[in-house]
């Protein structure tokens, strides 16, 4: 179906693909796997004749045997969309925000095909039902941003569709998705194969997606392939170095059990923060000690960031006590909080927003130091010990790469002796390679300095690795809490089984107004008979004590 | 609702400015002063009391007479007795029509410069019209409105004919002879806007044509002057949109230099006027219309980004 011969791109002098060789046939599924950079996203468009004018082709891409490097913009134009057609990342920015959705599926039917306005919009109903959006009648009235970031994915596919396309191009379609989300729109881009028989291009940098999704897999890296073969050969028998890092990077190992450290450095007391129509933390408990780290993991939208935001306020809560190395925040003076400030810093996670561009490393590092009345002096120190090189001081950080820009916001964040460290999602826009430096280097900084930390991620396997206990965050409230090896081994809540399984659940319910919040969607809920169904219905169940799962049916409660 | 309240509480709020620190700082007597033979002091108090503008009655007792008029629709009388309301109606009209022709005119001489500049970009119409934009930014009004009299008058006597004029509003009294006379001005004000507009328009255009819904657009096998106005315009119309409609209330007011040169008596030619003779009430009553054509703009500018950004909770 899909052909590439020798295929180079060039952005300037700068390679972005070199002589890159792989061919699709129909039906089949060919994972295009490497991290950032290494020029997958730019074959997705070269295939679809989309590259900036700046950059350089040489080499073929043959569709169906049409040469299309050669193709005027008039044939591409009219081949777009209907013989080959691509679903971006980042659904968010993919539609049009003024244009309601279904218009803009009816759009990209009418672009190709003669065939009234009635009839297209008809036709975009039944995409998006395909796809499997609920009430698709409703909600092709929609406008995008009023869609769950899942359903825009399913939306975009359905686009991509609508005219039955030959070869269908995924470009990292579950990147910016959660774990329930992506195993639902992974079987969209599955039915969509089987109903259409397109040959499909699915580009990630996650292998998890390609052991789920692909027939064949193609590994680049720097724009050269690595290696390449069936699913099977390469990813449990990889030949290649750098394949068998990127496997290693993303396999979990677990943390020893250990008995709690006594001291209580943070603690969370039935905190709620509701926003007008949001009730964002709605009674949230938990306990961080000295030395530890707890993960808190949960999909977007589940008041994780809130709950982060709500401590580092350092104020009196809206409901409920935060006390942090045993303070209560609503009854700190000024001073006190500068001291309080002191020893909870945090590290957020895009390091290149995080970062003021027009301060030089050096400044940014010892901004904290001067601001709190200490000598600037050690910010070398602090740069080595974030395995910085000292001269980096005088670097800005557009000059650096994205796993040395996190490292230069660790260092800002350790510059003060902290007690507790908040990391919001510290390695989600890092490379896998990368992803496993910076985790080692807080590892190793923790063991030096016996921080504790609050760990924020969605990627499980990695918070199984750092954290000694995980909380498990649902719609503003804790589902699970407890140490990692048994939330991780035995999760008393359906929702942990769920995330943990990465099974499809449905994500486009309202939160009830009463019982369990996780109702709607649970797979335990639809089984129940009516009898203790009730209770979910009416009581909003509890976590008692230091561990535990708000369910009122998990294996540890009476039924 | 909440919005009308607060914008009615603004414009009484802004209007009592204008009238206090009018009343504190000019003078109405001076117009008295040179006079030969100097009229009576006990006369001209009466005078000046008649009409409210009186600097040893109580500020508090005028404030509150204008106040009182200004509820009833009464906008009070200048110094030599004339009603300011009836005055002023006339006049917004002629800078109503002059402002609302340079607005319509600058923006989508704006709006289609900045585009193309955009679509073209780093190619000769962009850095053509990047030269004009900063040679229209720094030329003043006058000298503009000079150069565009000088070539008025070429293509008038190229063409033969005597369409565009350079004074006043009318001479006839047609509508074609209006509009004769309304080129000239309207353009004036049109181009220093366009210049300003253009470059707005050109960098939320060059943002929307890289984003990424463009490039979506463009995948589904749109052509590409569809993509061009459906999905990048309509995306960059929106920030552009709300500039323009609140360049609507300062053009009211600054439009002076414009209504001198082409002769028009409008409401900027009024103001220089008035603060000249210490009309308190004509300045208090000018800055209530613009505070007024401010808010509705305003008002405009939301209703504009209602139909531009539909769906989206405000």
């Amino acid at each position: 179906m899909i052909d590439v011969t020798d295929l180079s791109i060039s952005f300037g002098t700068t390679p972005a693909v070199r002589n890159l060789s792989f061919s699709v046939a129909r039906g089949e599924v060919l994972g295009l796997i490497g991290e950032s950079g290494s020029g997958k996203s730019a074959t997705a468009l070269a295939v679809m004749g989309l590259l900036p004018r700046t950059a350089s082709t040489t080499g073929s891409i043959r569709l169906d045997g049409e040469e299309l490097t050669t193709a005027s913009e008039k044939r591409l134009t009219a081949l777009r969309g209907r013989a080959m057609a691509i679903v971006f990342q980042d659904p968010l920015q993919a539609f049009t925000p003024v244009h309601r959705v279904g218009a803009q599926i009816a759009e990209a039917i009418r672009a190709h095909q003669r065939v009234p306005r009635k009839v297209a919009a008809r036709r975009a109903v039944e995409l998006l039902d395909l796809v499997g959006i609920r009430d698709p009648h409703q909600r092709a009235r929609s406008y995008p941003h009023e869609f769950s970031g899942g359903m825009r994915q399913r939306a975009l596919i359905a686009m991509a569709i609508a005219n039955g396309p030959d070869l269908l191009i995924a470009d990292e379609p579950t990147t910016a998705l959660d774990v329930t989300v992506r195993a639902h729109v992974l079987d969209v881009l599955k039915t969509v194969r089987r109903e259409t028989g397109a040959a499909l291009l699915l580009i990630t940098h996650d292998l998890s997606v390609v052991a789920r999704a692909a027939d064949r897999v193609h590994v680049l890296r720097h724009g050269q392939t690595v290696e390449t073969g069936t699913v099977d050969e390469v990813l449990r028998a990889p030949r290649e170095a750098y394949t068998k890092t990127l496997i290693a990077a993303a396999e979990a190992g677990d943390r020893p059990a250990a008995a709690r450290p006594v001291r209580t450095v943070l603690e969370v007391r039935d905190l709620v923060r509701h926003h007008p129509g949001v009730k964002a933390v709605d009674g949230v408990s938990f306990d961080l000690r000295s030395g530890e780290t707890l993960g808190l993991v949960g999909e977007s939208g589940s008041g994780k960031t809130t709950l982060l935001m709500e401590i580092m306020a350092l104020a009196r809560p809206q409901r409920g006590r935060v006390t942090v190395l045993g303070r209560d925040t609503a009854h700190l003076s000024r001073r006190d909080r500068r001291r309080v400030r002191r020893d909870l810093q945090i590290v957020f996670q895009d390091p290149s927003a995080s970062l003021d561009p027009r301060m030089t490393v050096g400044a940014i590092v010892a901004e904290p130091l001067t601001t709190h009345g200490r000598s600037p002096d050690r910010v070398p120190e602090l740069l080595e010990q974030v395995g910085l090189p000292a001269a980096y001081a005088a670097r800005h950080p557009v000059h650096l790469s994205g796993g040395q820009r996190q490292r230069v916001a660790i260092a800002r964040a350790i510059a003060l002796d902290p007690e507790v460290l908040v990391l919001d999602e510290p390695v989600s826009s890092l490379d896998p390679t990368v992803r496993a430096e910076i985790v080692a280097l807080l590892e190793d900084l923790r063991a030096e300095r016996g921080l504790s930390y609050l760990f924020v991620a969605h990627d499980l396997p990695l918070i199984r690795r750092v954290a000694d206990r995980v909380a498990v965050m649902y719609r503003g409230r804790i589902a699970e809490i407890g140490p990692a090896h048994q939330v991780f081994t035995a999760p008393g809540h359906p929702y942990t089984r769920a995330l943990l399984r990465a099974s499809a659940l449905r994500d486009d319910d309202p939160t009830p107004a009463t019982g369990c919040r996780f109702r709607p969607r649970c797979p335990l809920y639809a089984e129940l008979p009516a009898a203790p169904r009730s209770r979910c219905v009416t009581e909003e169940p509890e976590i008692s004590g230091e561990s535990g799962a708000a369910c009122h049916h998990h294996p540890g409660e009476a039924p | 609702m909440v919005r009308l309240v607060n914008y009615t509480a603004l414009i009484v709020v802004a209007s009592s400015l204008a009238w206090l620190l009018a009343a504190v700082t000019l003078d109405p007597r001076a117009n008295y002063a040179g006079r030969t033979p100097a009229p009576p002091a006990a006369v001209v108090d009466a005078a000046l009391s008649e009409v409210n503008l009186n600097d040893r009655d109580p500020l508090l007792d005028r404030y509150l007479t204008w106040a009182s008029g200004l509820v009833r629709g009464d906008f009070g009388r200048t110094w030599d007795g004339l009603s300011v309301g009836a005055d002023l109606a006339e006049r917004a009209g002629v800078t109503l029509r002059l402002v609302t022709a340079g607005l319509v005119a600058g923006a989508l001489i704006g709006l289609t410069v900045g585009t193309l500049a955009a679509v073209h970009h780093r190619r000769w119409f962009d850095r053509l019209s990047g030269g004009v934009v900063f040679l229209l930014l720094a030329v003043p009004a006058v000298v503009l409105a000079n150069v565009l009299i000088l070539g008025a008058i070429w293509v008038n006597d190229t063409t033969g004919t005597r369409f565009l004029m350079v004074s006043g509003e009318t001479t006839t009294g047609g509508l074609l002879d209006r509009l004769g006379h309304l080129v000239l001005p309207a353009l004036t004000l049109a181009l220093p806007l366009a210049a300003v507009v253009s470059r707005y328009q050109r960098n939320t255009m060059l943002d929307v044509l890289n984003a990424d819904h463009v490039r979506t657009a463009r995948a589904k096998g749109l052509p590409r002057r569809t993509v061009i106005v459906k999905h990048a315009l309509r995306t960059a119309l929106i920030p552009t949109s709300a500039y323009l409609t609140f360049t609507f209330g300062a053009l009211l007011v600054g439009s002076t230099v414009t209504e001198t040169v082409f002769g028009r008596h409008g409401l900027g030619q009024r103001l220089i006027a008035a603060i000249r003779t210490g009309d308190v009430n004509t300045v208090a009553a000018i800055t209530t219309v613009a505070a007024v054509a401010l808010l509705l703009s305003a008002v405009a500018a939301d209703v504009l980004q209602r139909v531009l950004n539909p769906g989206r909770a405000r």
